[in-house]
């Protein structure tokens, strides 16, 4: 990639987080301010850390995975950036991207949180299972939102997912949510091929 | 007019994806959730029988008995369960808590710990998923009595202090303690509550009750997506000039658009409300009880429209003057919250948006908090209806500026 090319693609991802983004943003940075009133951190077990992640902090999966398309649900915009020498596909690779980062920002702070509290848990497993597990019920939004242009209804399916696990895991197979606080930390690969597909079928679906 | 306009926008929500989710997800979820099993055992109740279901108690005693009962099996699992900002919170004590948490129960019991904890287990055995009746009895009857000459007024102090170890929203809170500990119900009490469920309640009653409970967790968060939809959709077809240059006023506009989505949204509640009660109703013929065959309209009615409307018409305000899926996340938090501050699943109604009646019957406890109940649904009924008209006043403002946000 050439400096110029880099250049470029830095200022469209700033551009997108500076008119686009940052509300989502600044939602998750609530849901990390507010977690202490929320969710224990105190002495907690592999269980009941993996109930942190699961429970809580998978919603910053849907915060910031679900809204990626939103400035292209204006066709006019769309159209416009259609025009543009600059791939599609590379302008929401690059917000996958920054939205990942943020993701692992996001369960690495918690991890502190709770290692701080003197937690005792399995912190590599965890992590990679979190990761999995945010990535894939964020990915749901971002398919939803690319197949029918509209975020509210990404952030609809998402809800509803995240809610029927609730005790309607078992109609979900091994990709139901809620698994590592059951004991079950071998649905990580899962998770990550469901997210996988749902983010590459969403980027070729819109671009 | 206002019937054109009405016909207009129950068009416009059927042409959206959010309402065909909305009843999808709606009616696989009662279907799902809401069994039949509480009336198709329903069974007469004959003396003699080792378990007749439970109670709540006000005997100060028994309180204090079940309370410490709780707290030894909380101590023991070192896990308390709180409600501190209405959803749960796991809380696990220090060494240091934990030791100071075993004194408290020793004061109140002058017992030791080990004791305790021998005791307990003894009673309750080990877990078992699927409890037989005998099992269910010994859970119920498990009780740590005080020692002799140990006061309410010391075992409430002995509870705050645990509440300043565990922290807010905890079983022992003076609010929480003393409304649920259960006691086995013994066969005249039990007697008198299959009576009332068929005399007052008429089966159907109490069936509508059950289903109401189970619907209104889902109507607490998906109509904020009709709603919500349905306000950007102008903006995102790019209709809001031409709607604007109408002669119509915006009263008209706003309340056609929200009578059309409310309308809408009720239709799959009263049909999935008909169909359940529909075999509650066959059973009330067979046992030859007279039950209310309108309890499908009159008990949702009372129940999920209040809720439904507060909902919708919220997510009407906050999308039309901010232009963003603010409600979205506002709402669904608020629904969630509502959800788990409930300190039990029946009753404790307070100003909470999904009002819990997660049991078949009980009539007479709910006769007891009926007017707290009709107290939420209506501030409910009037906040919805001050958020409409906010909504009216803020889509004129916006329609005299040419659409800007405001």
């Amino acid at each position: 990639m050439k400096k110029t090319d880099f250049c470029q693609y830095g200022w469209l991802t700033v551009s997108f987080i500076k008119r686009q983004y940052y509300p989502h943003l600044l939602l998750t940075l609530l849901l990390v301010i507010f977690s202490g009133g929320f969710v224990s951190f105190k002495g907690l077990g592999d269980l009941q850390a993996a109930t942190v992640m699961e429970m809580y902090v998978s919603f910053a999966g849907i915060l910031l995975l679900t809204p990626l398309f939103t400035p292209e649900q204006d066709k006019d915009i769309r159209d416009l950036e259609r025009s543009k020498a600059t791939p599609m596909w590379k302008l929401y690779l690059l917000r996958i991207l920054s939205a990942i980062l943020v993701c692992l920002f996001v369960i690495l702070l918690f991890t502190g949180f709770m290692k701080r509290g003197g937690s005792d848990f399995e912190t590599g497993i965890l992590f990679r299972g979190a990761c999995c597990e945010l990535l894939f019920l964020g990915s749901i939004g971002f398919f939803v939102s690319a197949v029918t242009n509209q975020a509210v209804i990404g952030y609809m399916a998402a809800v509803v997912y995240y809610a029927t696990n609730i005790g309607g895991g078992k109609y979900f197979g091994r990709l139901a949510l809620f698994q590592m606080m059951q004991g079950d930390y071998g649905a990580w690969i899962y998770w990550l091929l469901g997210a996988a597909v749902l983010l590459t079928a969403g980027v070729f679906l819109r671009k | 007019m206002f019937g054109a306009l009405f016909l207009k926008e129950c068009r416009q929500v059927l042409k959206s994806l959010v309402y065909y989710i909305y009843v999808a997800v709606f009616v696989l979820f009662i279907t799902s959730q809401l069994s039949s099993e509480g009336w198709e055992q329903l069974k007469e109740p004959v003396p003699g029988q080792s378990y007749y279901g439970e109670t709540i108690t006000k005997d100060q005693n028994l309180i204090m008995e079940g309370t410490l009962a709780n707290l030894v099996q909380e101590v023991y699992h070192n896990s308390f369960a709180t409600y501190p900002m209405g959803f749960y919170k796991g809380v696990t004590l220090t060494e240091d808590e934990a030791a100071a948490a075993s004194e408290i129960l020793e004061l109140c019991t002058g017992k030791s710990f080990q004791t305790l904890a021998e005791e307990m287990t003894a009673q309750l055995g080990l877990y078992d998923p699927n409890p037989s009746a005998d099992a269910l009895a010994a859970a119920a009857n498990y009780r740590v009595p005080v020692k002799d000459g140990f006061t309410y007024t010391a075992f409430e102090t002995a509870m705050e202090d645990i509440c300043r170890l565990v922290g807010r929203g905890s079983s022992y809170e003076k609010e929480r303690y003393e409304n649920s500990v259960y006691v086995p119900m013994t066969y005249e009490q039990a007697r008198a509550e299959f009576d009332t469920l068929c005399r007052e309640d008429r089966l159907t009653r109490a069936c509508m009750r059950l289903f109401c409970d189970y619907a209104g967790i889902m109507l607490a968060v998906l109509p904020i997506f009709i709603g919500v939809s349905r306000v950007l959709r102008d903006k995102r077809e790019k209709a809001q000039q031409v709607i604007f240059s109408r002669p119509i006023s915006s009263g008209l506009i706003i309340a056609s658009r929200y009578l059309a989505s409310l309308f809408l949204i009720c239709i799959p509640v009263v049909i999935t409300a008909f169909w359940q009660q529909r075999t509650c109703y066959d059973l009330a013929r067979t046992l030859g009880i007279r039950s209310d065959s309108w309890a499908f309209l009159t008990v949702t009615g009372v129940w999920l429209l209040p809720e439904i409307m507060i909902v919708l018409a919220l997510s009407f305000l906050i999308t039309e003057l901010t232009d963003t899926l603010l409600a979205v996340f506002i709402q669904v938090a608020w629904g969630i919250a509502s959800l788990f501050t409930a300190s039990t699943l029946v009753g404790d109604f307070g100003f909470k948006l999904v009002a819990r009646w997660n049991t078949f019957g009980q009539a007479e406890r709910f006769a007891s908090q009926e007017k707290e109940f009709l107290l939420n649904r209506g501030c409910y009924f009037l906040l919805a209806i001050v958020c409409v008209i906010l909504t009216i006043i803020v889509y004129d403002k916006k329609r005299s500026k040419g659409g800007k946000a405001l």
